[in-house]
């Protein structure tokens, strides 16, 4: 049985070169990644992580910081790690949405 | 074994009224829709085309027209070598959230194996991406070269 896979293709009026960096750099992630900050430094084999600050983990009186993170071994393939990064975003919207609700960017009526 | 379909879901920062328009108006499509043009009467049943210095590509009829929610048509390539594959459906699906759509293209009833299916696959992300640049942006994406010519 075949492994599933998540595979999602975008067109971006872009340079490689200014994507790239957006894949790679901790402070551009957090502007759009709902501020989720990429780790690493970027050679194969180093360890990899993904980490969200300042998420109230419930409505609880008193808050919580959810922190979590993603390692996986780089490979020389940048496909792949693109493709994990999506992956890895999905897992957390989800986490997210099943712990503190969506994000406030996404919620109805909120401006 | 189940058919292939093809689901493909991105937000945009826009309303749904917009995004309808974008979808069912033929001088909206014609700037995203690389120069094709869409034009129907949109009711249930009615034909539709879209077409390309007045040639038609793609035709069908309208199965759902529920603005701004739900809009759904067959598809038939009008290339002769598609001709004898079966008729596919195409469904878009629009939620609002917030200030944002959340939009979900399903093409499904496609052949298996078919040429149609390989097609819209490698087709969806290039519209749908071009429809998120306009709708943001004011500006579709630029004109794309063949990875072939990419040096």
């Amino acid at each position: 049985m075949r492994k599933p896979e998540f595979i999602y293709v975008s067109y971006i009026e872009t340079t490689p070169e200014r994507l790239w960096e957006a894949l790679t750099n901790s402070a551009f992630t957090k502007r759009y990644w709902f501020d989720t900050e990429v780790r690493s430094d970027w050679k194969v084999g180093s360890p990899f992580a993904l980490v969200m600050g300042h998420f109230r983990a419930t409505g609880k009186s008193h808050t919580s910081i959810a922190t979590c993170s993603f390692h996986l071994t780089l490979t020389e393939s940048a496909s792949r790690l693109l493709r994990f990064i999506v992956f890895a975003a999905q897992l957390i919207c989800q986490s997210i949405r099943h712990r503190v609700g969506l994000h406030p960017h996404l919620q109805p009526g909120r401006s | 074994m189940s058919k292939p379909e093809f689901i493909y879901t991105t937000y945009i920062e826009t309303t749904p009224e917009k995004l309808w328009l974008a979808l069912t108006d033929g001088d909206f499509t014609e700037r995203y829709w690389f120069g094709h043009r869409v034009a129907s009467a949109w009711e249930i049943g009615s034909p539709y085309k879209f077409s390309k210095q007045d040639e038609t590509t793609i035709a069908g009829k309208v199965l759902a027209f529920e603005p701004p929610k739900r809009l759904s048509y067959t598809w038939d390539n009008q290339k002769t070598d598609l001709k004898h594959e079966r008729s596919s459906r195409v469904t878009f699906d629009l939620e609002p959230r917030g200030k944002v759509v959340k939009l979900t293209v399903t093409h499904d009833n496609l052949d298996e194996g078919g040429k149609t299916f390989r097609d819209i696959s490698g087709g969806w992300p290039m519209v749908l991406a071009s429809l998120k640049s306009l709708l943001e942006t004011g500006q579709p994406l630029p004109p794309m070269s063949s990875p072939a010519a990419q040096g």
